[in-house]
């Protein structure tokens, strides 16, 4: 749980969030699969399904890269959570589409649980920073 | 009454079920000093970390 907390890391003299950072990141790679249109993912979610999840999913890339550019932690509170809405979103299409044991599946179910953790961390670390 | 076997509303659904299941539990944790204690990276000597 330590390796997930921000680090000393900078970048444009922001501290680097290691957890934070790789969502974006994913979650920037699943917005551009779905509007690319050419990947497995977006040919089995080329209805409104698709276009919604492409949606929620710059989103969430907008708020978490807005929160982390302008510290805001609100921003990026709620960057959180809408990334664990997409992802958990996600999973359940993937599984009810295809089969149970679809690895993309569970694997857009493992980035919800990371955006979840993130925001309980966090969260908590508000509260003790406020103390 | 049936339940929406539509792709996007059961998704939907699920989603917004597990941000409320975590908002939950978040309410449930305990919060400040309880965290910073079972925190054993930290030390009391530790500097407060950032706020941003």
């Amino acid at each position: 749980v330590n390796a997930l907390r921000p680090t000393a890391w900078r970048a444009f003299g922001r501290p680097v969030r290691p957890g934070a950072f790789v969502l974006t990141l994913v979650t920037a790679i699943l917005g551009a699969s779905l509007l690319a249109g050419v990947t497995t993912l977006s040919r089995l979610l080329d209805g409104p399904s698709g276009l919604v999840i492409a949606a929620a999913a710059w989103f969430t890339v907008g708020l978490l890269t807005g929160g982390w550019w302008a510290s805001n932690r609100r921003a990026l509170h709620a960057g959180l959570l809408f990334a664990a809405w997409t992802w958990a979103c996600l999973g359940t299409i993937v599984i009810a589409d295809t089969d149970w044991w679809s690895l993309l599946g569970w694997m857009s179910v493992c980035w919800a649980l990371l955006a979840a953790l993130l925001w309980l961390q966090d969260r908590r670390r508000t509260h003790a920073v406020a103390e | 009454m049936p339940w929406p076997s539509n792709d996007l509303t059961d998704g939907g659904l699920v989603g917004l079920l597990f941000v409320l299941g975590v908002r939950l539990i978040d309410w449930v944790l305990p919060r400040g000093r309880h965290w910073r204690r079972a925190d054993h990276y930290s030390t009391p000597d530790d500097p407060p970390e950032e706020d941003t």
